[in-house]
């Protein structure tokens, strides 16, 4: 079965057997996608470099199961070269993405913010509001969207001056008591309106953690260790 | 038909060779059966030996049966101040046929690689940094591959080294030697225009 041609990303790739690639792609039109690459490995083939994370591929595959054989490639753009903590970052993005995406569901949305982000980690942008938008964006398109303006239980709206904590699957519940891991009314509403200080930077990396940790699982991010020791 | 357990161990560890199926393993033990037992037993030797004595170099990793390698034992290399970093010991020997390098290597076995649970303890960046805090390291060269991984183990490294004040360098690329520019693919140009140089 041809299944057409397809716009996409490399996200990771590793080499299988003598010449070949196993690679795990995120397309516009299919999501995340295994495929083999065959003899791409061998010197002569002009295609290793095109076959590399951040450069815009337009793809053809065949297949009828899981995992598809590459029929051709080209180049569908300029690779974004990433210097410095922008690859590292990108190397994050990439693994975000082949551990929460399910495979062969297209996410058209998060297919055109990773092209963005790309370009705007390029550009030199600042690095944590990128990676935060890309975050709570990866989590409301996967189906846990969080609510920034109303409490989970009450659905009363969140005040300013309150404190919340964060339930996994709920939403936020206020707190009356101090506890350990809190948030403040007026910063959660300042990442709902994607306002970005450091005090509103600094809540949503911790909550984006604790989201995203149950979908992680118990095996941590690895890219996090590059920032943590580099730094 | 089934072969002799001795001859199907044989046939079953032979397929331990990289690119070695069952049709080769069969032809290989047969060869060696039928034409070269003196050969086959040699083999035997050398290996055992070698799986049992070579291990990593203390100082660079790569492999070797002493304590030190050769290049790491040199005095004359290990005064150069220069210290050269490469993904394998593959790697190593291309550098070495070209004699243009003269100090000493650090081999990574590898590059740093979340998706793979690849990360900076795993490839011995603590006993590189132990090397750059306790040698007198003048210059450090990354010649990671020019990979996306590659590119990113260079720059955890340079990172390493600008907290020590040591200067790194990384490896240009661009045309090969002998190369047409028409067949080159675009990224390798790319970083070739970028790479350009003065003359």
């Amino acid at each position: 079965m041809n299944s057409g041609l397809c716009q996409a990303f490399v996200l990771h790739r590793r080499p299988y057997r003598e010449t070949s690639f196993l690679v795990d792609i995120f397309s516009a039109e299919q999501g995340r996608q295994s495929l083999v690459a065959k003899g791409v490995r061998s010197a002569k083939s002009a295609n290793r470099s095109l076959l590399q994370p951040f450069q815009p591929i337009e793809l053809c595959l065949v297949g009828k199961h899981e995992l598809k054989t590459l029929r051709s490639v080209e180049s569908a753009g300029q690779h974004f070269q990433l210097q410095g903590n922008a690859l590292f970052c990108g190397l994050y993005l990439n693994e975000l993405l082949q551990r929460l995406l399910p495979s062969e569901l297209p996410f058209p949305a998060l297919f055109h913010a990773y092209q963005q982000c790309l370009q705007q980690l390029c550009a030199g942008e600042a690095i944590e509001p990128i990676l935060r938008e890309y975050e709570l964006l990866l989590l409301s398109q996967l189906g846990y969207e969080l609510d920034f303006v109303n409490e989970a239980e009450s659905g009363a709206p969140i005040e300013p001056l309150q404190r919340y904590r964060f339930e996994h699957e709920m939403g936020f519940v206020r707190v009356l008591h101090n506890a350990p891991v809190c948030f403040e009314g007026d910063q959660l509403l300042a990442i709902g309106r994607a306002d970005w200080h450091p005090q509103s930077l600094k809540a949503a990396k911790l909550l984006t953690r604790l989201a995203l940790r149950p979908l992680l699982g118990d095996k941590p991010l690895k890219s996090r260790e590059l920032f943590i020791s580099g730094q | 038909m089934k072969f002799s357990p001795l001859l199907s161990d044989l046939i079953k560890t032979l397929k331990y060779l990289p690119g070695v199926g069952q049709k080769t393993a069969q032809r290989m033990a047969f060869q060696l059966l039928e034409r070269n037992r003196g050969g086959a037993l040699e083999l035997s030797t050398a290996l055992r030996n070698a799986m049992e004595h070579i291990q990593h170099c203390q100082q660079c990793r790569t492999f070797t049966e002493d304590k030190l390698c050769d290049i790491c034992a040199n005095p004359a290399r290990q005064s150069s101040g220069m210290l050269c970093v490469v993904e394998s010991p593959q790697d190593v020997m291309a550098i070495e046929q070209t004699s243009q390098f003269n100090g000493l290597y650090f081999v990574l076995m590898g590059h740093l690689s979340p998706i793979d649970g690849i990360g900076p303890s795993d490839i011995g960046l603590d006993k590189l940094g132990e090397i750059l805090d306790g040698e007198e390291i003048k210059e450090v060269i990354l010649a990671t591959n020019p990979t996306v991984e590659g590119e990113a183990t260079a720059h955890y490294i340079g990172q390493l080294c600008r907290a020590r004040q040591i200067k790194a360098s990384r490896i240009a690329h661009g045309v090969p030697v002998g190369g047409e520019l028409e067949y080159l693919d675009g990224s390798t140009l790319s970083h070739a225009f970028s790479g350009r140089r003065e003359l």
